[in-house]
Order: C-alpha cells, then sequence, then structure tokens
C-alpha cells in the first residue's frame, strides 16, 4: 500500500515538473556499503524516483559537481554520520555552482546491517526525500 | 511552481559556458510539459548559429563490452589535450512501473571531475520518440557551450542505438572478444551503420582472442556492402585500462573525419540527418494530432472491429480514416 503511495506522489510531481523526481545517492570511501546502496537505489526507483549513483569516496565538490551536471532535485549523503557538519558544508558547495535549490538530506542513522532493519529505514527515508523535494 | 526564467537566462547562460544553466536546459530539453518543450525550442533556435562545431561520435555495445571505461579512457587523453567533451548516456535500466537507475558516473570517476568534460546521463524513460529524441537538441545546447567533443553512449539493446547512428559524425560498435556467440547477438544492422568497429579489452591474457575476434569480425564485414563508397569499415583492437589504450581509434575516428571532409560527405551528412530528424518530426507530430482528433478516434474502434471481423479491408478503413483528416 505504501509503495502505491510513494508512485502516486512521484506520478504527480512528474505531471507538474515535467519529469521525475532525480535523486543522487553519494556515500564516503569509508562507509564502502555498496550493497546497501544498490538496496536503498532500487526503492528509490521503485518509488518512481529517477536514482544516480555517484562512485563511493568522491570528495564533496565533486559530488556537487555531479549534482549540478544531473541537475538532480535533491542529494542524499548516506552513512557520512563519523562527518561533522556536512550538511552545512555541502550546501555551500553547491551555492558555490549556483544551485541553491537541490535540497540535501543527510542519513546521519547508523544504519542496521539486517535486511529487515535497512528495508524500514529505507522506506522512512524515501518518504522524508520525498516531501524534501517537494513531491 | 517555480517562476519560470525566460529564454534570454538559458541562452546567456550557456554562451558563458555556465554548467549550471547548460544543465537546466538539458532538463528544459528533457521535460515532458509543452511550455518547457516551447521554452527549449525558442532556445535552441537562438543557439543554432553557435552550434556545429564539434565532432560527434556514437558508441554502441552489448552490456560488458566496456563502454564506459572505453569512453573514460578516450575522454581523458582528449580533456588532458584541451578538447571540452560532454558525454551523453542514455540509460536503458528504466524500469516498469518506476524510474530509473543511472550509474554512469560510476564508472567514469576520473572524467567526472576533469574541468574540461561534462557528463550527464539521461533515463531512457517513456517520452514520446524515445530518449534519442531528446539526446539530438541536448548535443546542440553542449555544442553552443563550447563542447567540441561529444560523445554518446547507447548500449545495443532496443531501437536507440541505430537511432544514435543517425545523429553522430561517427559511429563507433564496441565488441569483446570471445566472438562466437557475442557475434550472432549484434545485430547486422550496427555492423551495416558503423564507421568503425573496436575489439575493447585488448589486453593482458586477452590479447590473443581479441585479435582473433579481429579476424572473423574483419570477415563478417566483408559480407556488409560498405555505407559509403570512401570508406570501408575498419575493425581494430583497444584497451581502456591501459593509459592512451584508446589512442589508435581516435586517429581512426579523425581520418574518417578527414576523408569525410575531402569528399564533402561529412556535410552532407549532417544535412541530411538534421533533413530526416524534421520529417521524423513532422511523422510524429501528425500522429499524435490524429489521435487527438474527437471525429477519427471515435471511429477508430469501429473501423478496427470491422477490419478485425473482416467486413471491410485494413486499406480502405485506412482510407476512411484519413479521409477525416
Amino acid at each position: 500500500m505504501r509503495q502505491a503511495t510513494f508512485q502516486d506522489r512521484t506520478h504527480v510531481f512528474a505531471q507538474e515538473y515535467g519529469r521525475r523526481p532525480r535523486i543522487l545517492l553519494a556515500e564516503p570511501a569509508e562507509a564502502n556499503n555498496g550493497r546497501d546502496l544498490k538496496i536503498i537505489a532500487l526503492a528509490f526507483a521503485d518509488a518512481g524516483f529517477d536514482v544516480d549513483i555517484s562512485p563511493s569516496g568522491l570528495a564533496l565538490k565533486t559530488i556537487a559537481r555531479i549534482a549540478v551536471e544531473n541537475d538532480v532535485h535533491g542529494v542524499a549523503l548516506l552513512f557520512f554520520d563519523q562527518h561533522l557538519d556536512i550538511e552545512t558544508k555541502f550546501i555551500s558547495l553547491l551555492e558555490q555552482e549556483g544551485a541553491d535549490d537541490i535540497q540535501v538530506i543527510v542519513a546521519k542513522e547508523k544504519m542496521k546491517t539486517q535486511r529487515s532493519g535497512l528495508e524500514d529505514w529505507t522506506q522512512g527515508f524515501v518518504q522524508k526525500t520525498l516531501t524534501r523535494v517537494g513531491g | 511552481m517555480m517562476q519560470l526564467p525566460d529564454s534570454d537566462y538559458y541562452i546567456q547562460g550557456i554562451l558563458d559556458k555556465n554548467r549550471r544553466i547548460l544543465s537546466q536546459t538539458i532538463t528544459l530539453i528533457e521535460s515532458s510539459l509543452k511550455i518547457h518543450k516551447t521554452l527549449a525550442k525558442q532556445v535552441l533556435d537562438k543557439l543554432m548559429p553557435h552550434t556545429g562545431n564539434s565532432i560527434r561520435i556514437g558508441i554502441t555495445g552489448v552490456p560488458g563490452a566496456g563502454k564506459s571505461t572505453f569512453i573514460e579512457n578516450l575522454g581523458l587523453i582528449l580533456a588532458e589535450q584541451g578538447h571540452q567533451v560532454a558525454v551523453m548516456a542514455v540509460d536503458p535500466s528504466s524500469r516498469k512501473m518506476g524510474g530509473s537507475i543511472m550509474g554512469d558516473k560510476t564508472r567514469m570517476e576520473k572524467l567526472a571531475f576533469h574541468k574540461n568534460t561534462f557528463i550527464r546521463p539521461s533515463p531512457s524513460g517513456n517520452t514520446l520518440g524515445g530518449v534519442a529524441a531528446k539526446t539530438r537538441e541536448t548535443m546542440l545546447a553542449c555544442e553552443a557551450a563550447g563542447f567540441d567533443v561529444i560523445l554518446v553512449e547507447t548500449v545495443g539493446v532496443g531501437q536507440s542505438e541505430i537511432s544514435v547512428a543517425f545523429m553522430v559524425d561517427c559511429f563507433l560498435a564496441l565488441m569483446i572478444s570471445g566472438a562466437g556467440d557475442e557475434l550472432q547477438g549484434i545485430k547486422r544492422g550496427v555492423l551495416e551503420v558503423a564507421d568503425a568497429i573496436v575489439v575493447n579489452k585488448a589486453d593482458g591474457k586477452n590479447i590473443d582472442l581479441a585479435i582473433k575476434a579481429k579476424l572473423e569480425l574483419e570477415m563478417a564485414m566483408n559480407m556488409i556492402m560498405p555505407a559509403s563508397p570512401v570508406w570501408h569499415t575498419p575493425v581494430l583492437t583497444c584497451s581502456s585500462v591501459t593509459p592512451k589504450g584508446t589512442w589508435g581509434v581516435w586517429e581512426t575516428i579523425l581520418e574518417h573525419q578527414k576523408k569525410m571532409k575531402q569528399t564533402g560527405d561529412f556535410e552532407l551528412r549532417r544535412q541530411q540527418q538534421a533533413l530526416d530528424w524534421m520529417w521524423n518530426l513532422v511523422d510524429q507530430g501528425l500522429k499524435s494530432r490524429f489521435k487527438e482528433n474527437e471525429n477519427i478516434s471515435k471511429l477508430i474502434p469501429l473501423l478496427a472491429e470491422k477490419v478485425r471481423s473482416e467486413q471491410i479491408s485494413p486499406s480502405s478503413a485506412a482510407d476512411k480514416m484519413l479521409a477525416l483528416l
């Protein structure tokens, strides 16, 4: 039931803005969490997002550049829990590129590696992101 | 909904080589909203005098042929030489119900932050006329922003690969060794329109196999009529993991371009592509107008039923509908 709601919302979004909500997922090098990242990416795609996945461990500056070139609505910084003040830093990098309208969503929560835990968490995260980008 | 900037914002931004505005213009081009499409057309019309100064290269290949690594290797050589390289990647990983997952930059990470590059993956989505329709216009926007090498990546699945061949100056088909089976999977149509065939991954233990594949492909190519009388499609080998391993391919692209320019075929091909593109759009427009016509859409189920039950021939049913246009 919940899935259908996400899809309805992204559908309405696409009709209003002319394309699906587009999200960039990025993780730091030490996360090395490719598998979890794939599960999260799939959940976003199922919800009706177009999903870009950044190579892991890129400098924030490069992630910002990818966000700008792909013209995403939002950037999800995942598994960055050891980084302080990352949101402020990243937002200022986006501003330098003239992209102050791109939403930044940081996942600070410690991720559970158990599948079920991750899936619940992911649904909540999709929900949060969708609201932030205006869907 | 946000206030839309006027066309000058986009035009000036592109001519100023503003990365952010180029990116926003591509979004406008790809949009499904009528108001965006109208604006995108105005912008492109004004940009036309600034387009064309590039070499447009299309790259196709079966999944696993190493297209992204190839593009990263070639793109880096060119960016290092001072070329401005734009990469358009048409991503096929679109899913029926949901959105799509694009991982191209995952596979081109060095290229992604070089100062002379711009990479834009596009979801193949369910846009009318396929994403290729938008790719052509995106290419023009990049040219106006000063990019002089345009690389269009497409996957050897479905129709998009052939349509890409008809919007570029040089079309490369990437292959891998171990041919035989793979060769059967390649559509003959792709070999017919390719300007060069490249056997990728000719490195390490794979070199002998790659050379064998090259010979097999050369034999296969001998049975295909060359598309141009002045260019016989060569089969090359390359390695995308050795530095400058794709240099030979670039030399072939330049040689092809030189020959085509000498004979005038370069310009002719571009002109023909632009005309084909125009007719393509006319066809699409006619079809959608036809279906939007109320009288016709009422008639369609009736006539369809008559055709099914063989009360009327398909051709006279078509005549009846067309007569209403």
